[in-house]
């Protein structure tokens, strides 16, 4: 399936770009497909720790699971006020 | 499901009025008017800040907002409530966050007022970037 991943703050200045778009298996969630970026864009590795997931934008667990379409988001440590 | 004309919320790059957000949560059954403004601060940790840049998941900050908002409505007699989160660049005693709301009594206010700074600051997908002489950084939670 294909999904859309937004990025924001240090992962949309590591990965490059604020969106991207991955390919993935059938089976994937949330968090293998956050683990699938970070293969593409080693410098998110250490960060996937203290980021949290998004789908549709609504907070989501790992484990989530994926359907076709869905906008996954890269929430980093968050800063507003 | 919470009456959704009592309760305002916007992200966005427009500078905050605080006073029409005041106007917003007027209400005949309120006795009690609260606000939160967020402004920058000139310095952090002795380090002159230029300016701060923020960005947001404005789609979500926005779904966040009213999610906090409509526990506002759900869990303390707030009559109305407005949140409202800049982004873009802001100078130093600019307003990047107000948050307005009305209640029959003060001691209820107080509490729903630090609550809904509180989840916000915990949960709205906003990012802030520091802009110092020497260089920029975002900034990590708890900061």
């Amino acid at each position: 399936m294909r999904i859309e991943v937004l990025c924001f703050a240090v992962v949309r200045e590591i990965v490059g770009a604020p969106a991207a778009t991955i390919e993935l298996p059938a089976a994937a969630t949330a968090g293998t497909a956050a683990a699938a970026l970070a293969e593409a864009h080693p410098a998110l590795r250490p960060l996937l720790a203290s980021v949290r997931l998004a789908v549709n934008e609504e907070f989501v667990a790992p484990d989530h699971a994926l359907a076709d379409g869905d906008r996954l988001a890269l929430i980093p440590p968050v800063s507003g006020g | 499901m919470a009456d959704d004309s009592r309760l305002f919320v916007s992200v966005g790059d427009a500078p905050i009025d605080v006073t029409a957000l005041l106007d917003r949560v007027a209400d005949p059954g309120a006795g009690a008017v609260l606000s939160f403004v967020g402004t920058v601060r000139e310095s952090k940790q002795g380090k002159g800040v230029l300016g701060i840049e923020y960005e947001a998941y404005e789609a979500m900050a926005e779904r966040v907002l009213r999610r906090i908002g409509d526990e506002l409505l759900a869990g303390w007699p707030v009559r109305r409530a407005a949140l409202v989160h800049r982004t873009g660049h802001l100078r130093v005693g600019d307003a990047s966050l107000a948050i307005t709301l009305s209640t029959p009594h003060r001691a209820p206010g107080f509490e729903a007022l630090r609550f809904a700074v509180e989840s916000l600051k915990r949960d709205a997908p906003v990012w802030k970037r520091e802009h110092f002489e020497d260089g920029a950084v975002w900034v990590q939670e708890g900061s």
